[in-house]
């Protein structure tokens, strides 16, 4: 991976132990640790915030064991990234509700940084993202399946999210014929 | 490793377990959270795509469907918008027969974009197959959705410009014509919403042609009232255009003295000018102008104006533009050189003025200039100035012409992604000149249409002014009833069981009873339908179905999808019909009554919604979003096809007055 921050080899050896740092060392599921500064984590993430806020924040390394280690390195990645390119706040709204604000088309390099992740990639970033409450990452993220998934038909829509098809199939065929007009490929 | 911190949950963390497959090739994906699925992802699919997904899974299929979800859909595509404002026009689709729609967003056409790019692009939105735009006008809108009129036909049918479902209401009745073998009919119809019920309404006010009274149908709740008396002479003074519809209020300009000039417009004068009708209520109203000039109606931001207004008591004076000092000086002289011109909305603190001469203007309050924002001469060879606006205020009344302004139409569709590059066929002549005279009538009713910023007309006479006047609006109409509910079980496919935990349970059974509303005692009558010689018994869920198999499948119905429509028609002086037409899944309801006391057979028909053959892979909805594969129609000469002698005044309102303004934000016009 093509990081150039979130470096995955170092981690180890960095044991820092001063307690007033600007980063934040994030411990994914396989145990590998990654950094992050303080100021884009509590920024993009909701959670994160809240865990600094609350100083439960571990300088040997914050426990994520739901976000294995690429998914993360991608987390990291994007936060830093996202630090050098936006000076200014994007405000986070509860992810509780339906995403009402307006969203911002993803810029150029969000655009590329979705764009070069695999397929399972993306979808355990999206995973990764919406347990950290980051919300502009989970829109951009999500952005990028739904593009995906234009003009899919219902089967490459099941293998895409991994849907069992619970539909008999005199169902199935009543639902084509009274929304035949969706299906524009029979 | 030791968990020395312990993890929050986070309050949207899904409770269901990632679960994670095996990775093998690109096969097995990881699973996502439901709520991630559906509030994040499948919000920001076109409508079209979402309609298809219901046959990914039970689960999908319940959640596609919720009120809930189509109004998340709705809010995020509007908010993914970027120009909140378009211009939707139609013109003959390439297959015979055929309409597409087309939107474009307003450019400054006087002067060319920055980056170079064309400034007249347009997108297309939907092709509907069969519907001929050669007999088609826009006559109102309401949110989402388009009432569209084929006055060959004398048949509504309401669109949705996003997915283009449509649906066809019952025939309508016939209506009177001003005079004997006159060009004109005495009817109006509209579209509205009726918040309460959280639904869509038709109004048709017209004169009917057996009993020459006024009368006036309601297609929409499915709670039978009997309305209010129509006013008499009610019907007489329709202009042929729509009505305004702001703030849960219908309401009809009435100009008898454009229909009977003369002795009888003393006659059929009604108390005020003004009709008003309250799709809460059912009742009538008269409403006084501020003056008794002439005036006409429009709807800027939701609101009721009047132009020519003096001192109103109850309306209050919005803004004047006196035309012999807009700036720029090109541009005005260009404005001016059309004899007529309407508002058709806002943008941007703006008011957009359409011209007949198919363009649109935004006039700058502030600094009394005028841009033009939009020209159809861009995209269709439009005839020049036609006939077939409204009438100047001045009073001077425009005969249409018969053939005087035949405008050549032609699309060509070019530069599209995949290099496709056709022409779009000419339609064939106008069957019926007294149609294509209704058309001349009907025609004003185009640009008066709006989605939630509709318009009326003014003149634009030399050294004239106009005056933007707004009518403050009564309080907003209570609920004054509820629907009661009407449970019907078995409703196996939309069991809550298949409801994903985030969506609530609340919002679920709100949405069955709101379903379950629709479906009345008489629904589930045994309907002899005229024309067909068997019985059809459909059941509103599905499931009981029993549809003949020779029933052809265009008849089926796919009723609209994103958006609700409930469709009956209540005639004021007896319950004939009822038309049931509901939210996806639902079938077709028909019933009738029994015959009445005295003897009338009361028929009913189905409702038939048409089947959409070619639908665009990408659709926005609304309008607002204008997708990058979009097909961009370019300017081209004019159409070789024209026969000499024909008459083709449709052609002229295709293009002069295809023109609606789509709001994507549908929060105003009465909407909630």
């Amino acid at each position: 991976m093509e990081v150039d921050k979130g470096k995955g080899e170092a981690e180890e050896t960095r044991k820092v132990a001063e307690a007033d740092r600007d980063t934040v060392t994030l411990k994914s599921s396989d145990g590998k640790l990654f950094e992050v500064s303080k100021e884009a984590a509590a920024r993009l993430s909701t959670v994160l915030a809240g865990m600094i806020a609350g100083g439960s924040i571990d300088d040997n390394g914050t426990d994520l064991k739901q976000i294995g280690s690429e998914a993360l390195e991608n987390v990291v990645d994007y936060c830093n990234k996202h630090a050098n390119s936006i000076p200014s706040a994007a405000l986070i709204s509860s992810s509780i509700s339906f995403n009402t604000a307006p969203f911002k088309e993803p810029e150029e390099w969000e655009r590329k940084f979705v764009d070069r992740l695999s397929h399972d990639a993306l979808f355990d970033l999206v995973e990764a993202a919406n347990f950290l409450g980051m919300e502009r990452l989970l829109d951009v993220t999500c952005h990028k399946i739904s593009e995906m998934m234009k003009g899919k038909s219902p089967d490459q829509i099941r293998e895409v999210f991994n849907i069992k098809n619970d539909y008999t199939k005199e169902e199935l065929e009543e639902i084509r014929q009274e929304l035949a007009w969706a299906f524009y490929d029979d | 490793m030791t968990t020395t911190t312990t993890m929050p949950e986070s309050p949207a963390s899904p409770p269901r377990a990632t679960t994670k497959r095996p990775r093998h090739g690109h096969e097995a994906a990881p699973s996502l959270p439901d709520e991630v699925i559906v509030e994040h992802i499948l919000t920001r699919v076109p409508a079209a795509d979402v309609v298809r997904f219901r046959a990914v899974c039970r689960n999908w299929r319940a959640a596609l469907t919720s009120d809930h979800f189509v109004r998340a859909h709705q809010t995020a595509r509007a908010a993914a918008a970027h120009h909140p404002l378009d211009i939707v026009f139609f013109a003959p689709g390439a297959a015979a027969g055929s309409t597409t729609f087309y939107s474009s967003r307003l450019y400054n056409s006087t002067t060319p974009h920055n980056d170079g790019s064309s400034p007249a692009s347009a997108t297309e939105l939907v092709t509907v197959s069969d519907l001929r735009a050669s007999d088609l006008v826009m006559s109102g809108g309401c949110h989402r959705l388009t009432l569209l009129f084929q006055p060959g036909e004398s048949a509504y049918h309401v669109i949705n410009l996003s997915t283009g479902e449509h649906v066809s209401l019952p025939p309508c009745a016939w209506a009177n014509r001003a005079i004997p073998y006159g060009p004109y009919v005495l009817s109006s119809a509209g579209l509205g919403f009726h918040p309460a019920s959280n639904e869509h309404k038709v109004v048709r006010l017209f004169e009917d042609g057996w009993t020459k009274r006024p009368r006036c149908e309601v297609h929409g709740l499915s709670q039978l009232r009997r309305g209010e008396e129509v006013p008499g002479h009610a019907a007489k003074g329709l202009t042929g255009r729509p009505p305004v519809f702001v703030d849960g209020c219908f309401y009809w300009h009435m100009n008898t003295s454009f229909n009977f000039p003369g002795v009888e417009e003393e006659i059929f004068r009604t108390p005020e000018p003004i009709l008003s009708l309250s799709v809460d209520t059912e009742r009538f109203e008269w409403v006084s102008p501020p003056t008794r000039y002439e005036f006409l109606l429009a709807q800027v931001d939701g609101h009721l104006y009047e132009l020519w207004v003096r001192t109103p008591a109850s309306w209050s004076l919005r803004c004047r533009i006196s035309f012999g000092s807009l700036l720029p000086r090109p541009t005005r002289d260009a404005m001016g050189r059309a004899i007529r011109m309407l508002p058709i909305g806002s943008s941007g603190g703006k008011i957009l003025l359409a011209t007949s001469r198919h363009e649109v203007y935004a006039y700058d309050t502030e600094r009394n200039s005028v841009d033009r924002v939009f020209s159809m001469q861009d995209f269709i060879d439009a005839p020049r100035e036609p006939e077939l606006l409204l009438r100047a205020v001045t009073g001077v009344r425009r005969r249409p012409v018969a053939g005087s302004d035949v405008g050549k139409l032609k699309v060509n569709l070019g530069r599209s992604s995949d290099g496709h590059h056709f022409t779009a066929t000419q339609q064939r002549a106008h069957r019926m000149f007294t149609a294509a005279r209704l058309l001349y009538k009907y025609a004003r009713a185009i640009t008066s249409s709006g989605s939630d910023g509709a318009a009326t007309i003014f003149s634009s006479p030399p050294q004239a002014g106009l005056s933007l006047s707004k009518l403050e609006s009564n309080s907003a109409p209570s609920p004054r009833y509820s629907l009661t509910s009407h449970h019907t079980t078995g409703s196996r496919r939309h069991s809550p069981r298949h409801t994903p935990s985030t969506l609530g349970d609340a919002q679920l059974h709100s949405w069955h009873l709101k379903r379950d509303n629709r479906i009345t005692r008489q629904a589930e009558h045994n309907l002899p339908l005229p024309g067909y010689p068997y019985a059809l018994t459909l059941s509103p869920i599905g499931g009981e179905k029993h549809i003949p198999k020779q029933w052809p499948t265009t008849l089926k119905n796919t009723a609209l999808s994103m958006t609700k429509i409930t469709a009956i028609r209540i005639d004021h002086n007896t319950l004939q019909r009822l038309y049931t037409c509901t939210q996806p899944g639902l079938r077709l309801v028909a019933s009738h009554k029994p015959p009445s006391k005295n003897g009338t057979l009361l028929v009913s028909r189905a409702v038939v919604p048409r089947k959409c053959e070619s639908i665009p892979p990408e659709l926005p909805i609304g309008g607002g979003a204008i997708s990058p594969r979009a097909h961009e129609i370019t300017q081209k000469s004019s159409h070789p096809d024209i026969r000499s002698g024909c008459y083709y005044p449709h052609r002229g309102v295709v293009v002069l007055l295809g023109v609606v303004v789509l709001l994507s934000q549908c929060s105003s016009g009465g909407g909630s």
